[in-house]
């Protein structure tokens, strides 16, 4: 398989990857949405396989595809206890704002 | 000396058994007399004197089948060493020689025959089993006394008898009087027991041994040095001026009458109180070596014999006129040891041992005898106006109306000898005996020690001894008429009755003993065995057959006037109505015979009050005010207060609990400060984490650049 077709597009993948990135903890940090912090925080994830697999590509090695399986693995985990989470807050609370969850507050 | 293996044969091992049957009897009354009758208990008490005194006259027997130098020089028999220290040993043992043999009889006889009285003396007393513990306790130390064969070992029988001494006279404690007289025995026997100690400290430091072959082996040739002698020998005379009652400690022996009579009879009159004579008797060897010792003693002696036998002449409790009677005794037995006339001594101890006993058992019967004819007449009496009382069993349970009758006054006597017919004629024979009226016992043995007396450079002691045996003769007829004949001076004594035989059948053994036993040593009749028994053949003096019946006529002659002159003041006839004693006419002379010289005012001002005094002293200022107040609660106290206050306050309270309370607020406030970190907004955290990845990412970017 030839590379050389891509060389050029690499700073601009790894750009994407970092608006993606960006946008992701922006959204984290700003959006009170349960549900919309952890759309981003998957936006953030894939933002970073995007550049595992750009690397992975450029250096021509297989960690980082090889990374990536793994980080959608963890990332599926996490999405079904944080949606299970979210569910059961739901239900206590009638709310699922970040904002109302703060009875661990010191 | 002769050991019992080899020579003496091993018979004398069994002499043990003198001392252990006595405790025998203690241990079984102990420990299975309190359900038993009185009959088991008291011929309990009598079979295990009567057995020693079996096993007494065997060793006696024994002792006769030896060679004469080993009988005068006793026979040891070992036992156990007690203790040695260097190279001083003490071995307690058994040393068996004439005197022993001679104390060994006089003490299981006559203690066996005044235990057989006491069975009925004692009838229905709460403290029956008791008396009779006491009294074979005695017995076994008295026997320990004459059996030891050192110092030591006779001091723990000399302080044995004490104890045993102190527990009967105050038997009757419920009076305080009673008490008061054991506390009074105690003391002065305490003060004589120290001279004794001092004596064996002596001993010990100067001769270097306690056994009296070792300290009368160095005596003898001449090893003890003449200063030595006369310290040991005039500390040992304290201890005899206190148990044998001598000036000035004889004091106790009058107010020891407090105890039940056959105490009286067998410890202060017979055997405990002739300790003193057998201690000399028995230091003969030591005292040999100071001749000056040897006088004063003798003078001592005679002073002691003349004083109470002065003393005896006013007194009314019949008893005390005994008691008195006694010191004067143990003062011609005393200066008769004291001069060297150790058999003279031994031989009047003997013979008094028997006599004394005897009219103090019959002055208990007389007692006895008067105080059931009081309780006849209180009966009845009392039965005319209440039911018949039943008689609670003890003749001592007397009603309280009747406390005011005392059985003992001779006053309350007179005309007993109709009714009391058998004691009165024991009483009689032990009287004369005691006077010295040919040939009763105490004939022989009082002009043995009056011949040895006028052998003496100084003749103040034969005759202060003459005039001790002419009171004795007054004071004797004075009690018998005041006791035994005229009228009935109360209603008690026309009623008394006559005691019950187990009373009045050792009496009469005494009885015997006292008319014959003075024939053993009669040397105006040429007959001596005693004297040979106890000093050998070489002992014997050639007698003075001039003076030895000049001395014996003379006695017997002033001892018939002195009864005559007794007869003529006290005879029924001369009495006049409401005076109880003629010789109150001599007002003064007679008062001063009845206060006994105020001697006991006298050392109630000299010794008591200064040491009550100081014993306040010591106990209000030095232990209370001082002791107590100022240096236990004071110093000691409030020191400790002190300390522990500034132990709490500044050091536990400020920098301990500053310390523990200051950095638990310390954690407190920092994480009261620390806690509003965790404000509860998810989104915060969130922007933490991130400023705090860019931190990360930050420093690594410098790094590698940097690197780079």
């Amino acid at each position: 398989m030839s590379n050389q077709g891509f060389v050029t597009l690499y700073p601009l993948i790894i750009g994407l990857s970092v608006v993606l990135f960006s946008l992701g903890a922006i959204g984290v940090l700003i959006r009170r949405n349960a549900i919309i912090i952890f759309m981003s925080v998957e936006l953030m994830l894939n933002a970073a396989n995007l550049a595992f697999i750009t690397f992975a590509r450029a250096y021509n090695q297989i960690d980082g595809q090889v990374f990536v399986f793994f980080v959608m693995v963890v990332a599926a985990a996490e999405v079904a206890v944080g949606l299970a989470l979210i569910v059961a807050i739901f239900r206590t609370k009638r709310s699922i704002n970040v904002d109302d969850i703060n009875q661990l507050k010191g | 000396m002769h050991e019992v293996q080899g020579e003496a044969p091993q018979i004398f091992q069994y002499a043990w058994l003198i001392i252990i049957l006595p405790f025998v009897g203690v241990l079984i009354n102990t420990f299975a007399g309190s359900r038993r009758s009185e009959r088991t208990i008291g011929w309990t008490a009598v079979i295990f004197s009567a057995l020693a005194f079996v096993v007494a006259l065997i060793v006696v027997i024994a002792l006769t089948g030896l060679p004469e130098d080993v009988r005068l020089h006793g026979v040891n028999v070992p036992g156990y060493t007690f203790f040695a220290i260097g190279n001083t040993v003490v071995e307690f043992g058994l040393h068996i020689d004439g005197l022993t043999a001679v104390m060994l009889m006089v003490v299981t006889l006559v203690g066996t025959l005044i235990h057989i009285y006491a069975i009925g003396y004692m009838h229905g007393d709460p403290r029956f089993q008791r008396f009779f513990i006491y009294m074979n306790l005695f017995m076994a130390m008295m026997l320990i006394l004459v059996l030891a064969n050192n110092y030591l070992m006779l001091f723990v029988g000399w302080e044995g008898v004490g104890l045993c001494s102190f527990l009967l006279i105050g038997f009757w404690f419920e009076k305080d009087a009673n008490g008061n007289a054991a506390k009074k025995a105690m003391v002065a026997n305490r003060v004589g027991d120290w001279g004794v100690m001092l004596a064996m400290f002596a001993m010990f430091i100067g001769i270097g041994t306690l056994q009296f072959t070792g300290v009368f082996e160095q005596a003898e040739t001449g090893e003890v040095a003449q200063g030595l002698a006369v310290l040991i020998t005039l500390l040992l005379l304290i201890g005899v001026t206190g148990k044998s009652a001598q000036i000035p400690l004889y004091v106790w022996l009058p107010d020891a009458m407090a105890g039940p009579t056959p105490v009286s009879a067998l410890i202060h009159a017979a055997t405990m109180v002739t300790a003193g004579v057998y201690l000399i008797a028995r230091s003969e060897p030591l005292y040999h070596l100071v001749p000056e010792v040897q006088s004063f003693i003798g003078v001592l002696g005679a002073a002691t014999a003349v004083f109470a036998g002065s003393i005896a002449i006013a007194q009314f409790d019949i008893k005390k006129v005994l008691a008195y009677s006694t010191v004067s005794q143990l003062g011609f037995m005393v200066a008769a040891v004291g001069m060297g006339a150790v058999a003279a001594g031994v031989f009047h101890l003997m013979t008094h041992a028997f006599f004394k006993a005897l009219l103090f058992l019959g002055a208990g019967s007389v007692i006895h005898g008067v105080e059931h004819g009081h309780h006849h007449v209180a009966h009845a009496k009392h039965d005319a106006a209440h039911d018949a009382q039943g008689d609670d069993g003890g003749h001592r349970d007397d009603h309280p109306a009747e406390e005011e009758f005392d059985p003992q006054d001779m006053r309350n006597m007179g005309g007993l000898w109709k009714r009391m017919r058998t004691t009165s004629v024991v009483y009689i024979i032990g009287a004369l005996a005691l006077m010295g009226i040919f040939p009763l016992a105490g004939f022989w043995s009082k002009d043995e020690i009056l011949y040895y007396a006028s052998k003496q450079e100084t003749q103040l002691i034969v005759v202060l001894l003459i005039v001790g045996a002419v009171l004795t003769a007054f004071y004797m007829t004075r009690q018998l008429i005041m006791v035994f004949f005229g009228k009935s001076k109360t209603a008690a004594a026309d009623q008394a009755s006559e005691s019950p035989r187990i009373m009045t059948v050792p009496l009469m053994v005494l009885a015997f003993f006292s008319i014959f036993l003075g024939f053993l040593n009669a040397p105006l009749l040429g007959f001596t065995p005693f004297t040979t028994w106890l000093e050998g053949l070489d002992g014997h003096h050639e007698l003075d057959v001039t003076r030895a019946l000049f001395l014996a006529i003379l006695a017997t002659v002033l001892a018939f006037s002195a009864i005559g002159v007794g007869y003529l003041i006290y005879r029924p006839k001369a009495q006049k109505a409401g005076v109880d004693d003629p010789l109150r006419k001599a007002s003064f002379v007679f008062r001063v015979l009845n206060h006994k010289y105020w001697i006991d005012e006298l050392y109630g001002r000299l010794f008591v009050r200064p040491f009550i005094w100081l014993s306040n002293f010591l106990a209000w200022v030095i232990d209370w005010r001082f002791w107590h107040d100022w240096f236990h609660d004071r110093a000691i106290r409030d020191t400790f207060l002190k300390i522990t206050d500034f132990l709490a306050n500044p050091i536990d309270k400020l920098v301990i609990d500053g310390a523990v309370n200051g950095s638990g607020r310390l954690v407190a406030w920092a994480s009261g400060g620390l806690r509003k970190v965790q404000t509860g907004f998810v989104r915060q955290y969130a922007l933490v984490m991130l400023a705090g990845v860019v931190l990360v990412v930050a420093w690594f970017a410098l790094i590698v650049m940097l690197g780079r």
